[in-house]
């Protein structure tokens, strides 16, 4: 499995065309030389997180999950609850929004967290290792979910070690020890 | 990130953890009542002095053993044990004249007063033949002592209300035989009723007896203070000049201070603020040992947080957002505590009032309100700093 900072790295550099994410972020620009409150800036705006472990707040609502990103972008309450039951009702829980993570499945919380990396329209969807923690079909549901949201225009970013998985991406390109071994479209 | 989201972050956070939170603010709250109640009641009793002091008229002046400073017990407390003052003394600045019109002395100590089996501590007051009426004290019933009863060292004595009651009953004191000390004494005259103060004692367990039995009593031949009448007011300083001028020829400039009502009062007040400084100070010690106790728990909460921390950072959170959130916390936590204990100490203090005398002064709430703030925002920074620091991918992988 990848670290996180890397993956951001060899994403910004050489997969993706960094014009397409921002003026403010030119291509090849090394994002470890940012300042962190850059960093949090670029996190918030044009990067949405999907992790293997969903990384919801417990004790929290579905809702609330996934506002969270909209907190830190200064958007006010009554427009996230409406951004937040949209994201929602994309990933198809619309009648889930007040349930804690403890309330929903695994693969339910996956969504949650897809809903919540999706809700600042980022340029670009990091999933690590989205289906690691799942079972096969919850698994199934979640990248058909990945699909369906690359082919409406989102660009995802998934890191897998699973080659099932991999096939299902438009491009695939293979990291060996931090090195590129090959891209294929 | 607005700062009513952070509160209602914080809140949910804090109701979250009840029972840790209320052990928390527990510092907070003890602290700060301890200070209000501790505050009120040192400016409780500077009231109540005051008051008292404005009752005794302001043409007394006051001629008090050993040496007093100006700038209040400078040169020690009052020297009573080893007074130097006498009868003859007094009798002396009586006879003075000028702008003095009169001047009584007395001896006083806590005693008890028996009657048939029956005993009850109060201030045994020895005066001299003008005493009563130099301090307007007067009777509800039988008569005053008077100067032959002084002159005659008859055993007399005036009671105050509480003592009758204690010792009487329904039974009408006058002529019946009380002891104090060893000595044999006839009730002769009730105190009018001389207000009480609670647990400070009111007047109303008086005993006045003549001097010259008190001093058989006693033990002692010396007077406690010397009590000098101006012919007015205006005649105060004119008469205090008198006094020395006379008791400098008969003793040394440090076996006596001679002050009026308002530079006595201003004397006591001043004691008092003193010990009600040290008493809210020794308070505020537990003040900063709530706040310690806030910061222990802030760095329990962002080591148990760090996954939280990691996530609010992955998603977008600057350092000063994290920071914020958890200095709001603890503001929280301690601004709740003291708030409580501002509620619980005012109360207490309230309460106590029908027995000890104390005042809620706004001053002493609103700095406990802003001390405990700043307790919260200073025992708070430290974890918060620790929380803001934290590396997002590191935190997210806490466990």
């Amino acid at each position: 499995m990848f670290v996180l900072q890397p993956i951001l790295k060899m994403a910004l550099k050489s997969v993706i065309n960094l014009n397409k994410v921002s003026k403010k972020y030119e291509m090849g620009e090394e994002v470890h030389n940012l300042s962190e409150v850059e960093q949090a800036n670029l996190r918030n705006e044009h990067i949405g997180f999907i992790f293997q472990i969903f990384n919801l707040l417990p004790r929290t609502s579905a809702l609330e999950n996934v506002e969270m990103p909209l907190i830190y972008s200064g958007v006010p309450k009554s427009q996230r609850d409406e951004r937040a039951i949209k994201a929602l009702e994309i990933v198809g829980l619309k009648d889930k929004l007040q349930n804690k993570p403890s309330q929903l499945s695994g693969g339910q919380q996956q969504r949650v967290a897809i809903a919540r990396a999706l809700i600042n329209n980022p340029s670009l969807i990091l999933a690590d290792e989205p289906t690691g923690n799942l079972d096969s079909k919850s698994g199934e549901e979640i990248l058909s979910l990945l699909n369906r949201l690359n082919n409406e225009g989102n660009t995802i970013v998934v890191v897998t070690h699973d080659s099932d998985i991999a096939r299902r991406a438009k491009r695939i390109i293979t990291i060996k020890d931090g090195e590129i071994v090959s891209d294929k479209k | 990130m607005d700062l009513s989201e952070i509160f209602r972050l914080s809140i949910r956070s804090i109701t979250r953890n009840k029972t840790r939170s209320v052990l928390t603010m527990l510092g907070i709250i003890i602290g700060v009542f301890s200070v209000i109640l501790l505050v009120s009641l040192g400016q409780g009793l500077s009231d109540f002095v005051t008051g008292q002091f404005e009752k005794l008229g302001s043409n007394i002046i006051y001629v008090i053993p050993g040496k007093i400073g100006s700038g209040g017990f400078s040169g020690g407390p009052p020297n009573f044990a080893g007074s130097k003052l006498t009868l003859k003394h007094a009798a002396d600045i009586a006879k003075l004249g000028g702008a003095i019109l009169d001047a009584g002395g007395e001896t006083q100590s806590i005693s008890a007063v028996k009657y048939r089996g029956k005993s009850m501590y109060g201030t045994v007051v020895g005066g001299t033949g003008n005493y009563m009426r130099l301090h307007t004290i007067s009777v509800s019933a039988g008569r005053a002592i008077t100067e032959t009863d002084v002159k005659l060292g008859r055993g007399v004595a005036v009671i105050g209300k509480d003592v009758i009651t204690k010792l009487f009953g329904q039974v009408n004191p006058i002529g019946k035989e009380v002891i104090i000390g060893n000595q044999n004494l006839t009730v002769i005259g009730v105190l009018s009723d001389l207000g009480s103060a609670g647990a400070i004692g009111s007047g109303n367990d008086h005993s006045f007896i003549p001097i010259t039995v008190a001093t058989k009593i006693f033990g002692s031949d010396n007077l406690q203070m010397i009590s000098i009448k101006a012919v007015s007011k205006e005649e105060i300083p004119t008469a205090i000049k008198q006094a020395k001028k006379y008791l400098l020829r008969q003793l040394k400039e440090d076996d006596f201070s001679v002050m009026d009502s308002s530079s006595l009062l201003s004397t006591i007040n001043q004691i008092l603020g003193v010990l009600t400084a040290a008493l809210g100070g020794i308070a505020a010690i537990s003040l900063v040992v709530g706040g310690v106790g806030i910061m222990n728990i802030m760095l329990v909460t962002v080591t148990e947080r760090t996954k939280e921390i990691g996530l609010r950072k992955a998603v977008g959170a600057k350092p000063k957002d994290i920071l914020i959130q958890f200095v709001i916390e603890a503001v929280v936590l301690s601004v709740l505590g003291g708030v409580i204990g501002i509620l619980i100490g005012a109360g207490g203090a309230l309460a106590m009032n029908s027995i000890f005398p104390t005042s809620v002064s706004f001053w002493s709430v609103s700095l406990a309100f802003g001390v405990s703030a700043i307790v919260g925002v200073v025992f708070g920074v430290a974890p918060a700093l620790k929380a803001s620091r934290l590396n997002p991918i590191d935190a997210l992988r806490y466990e």
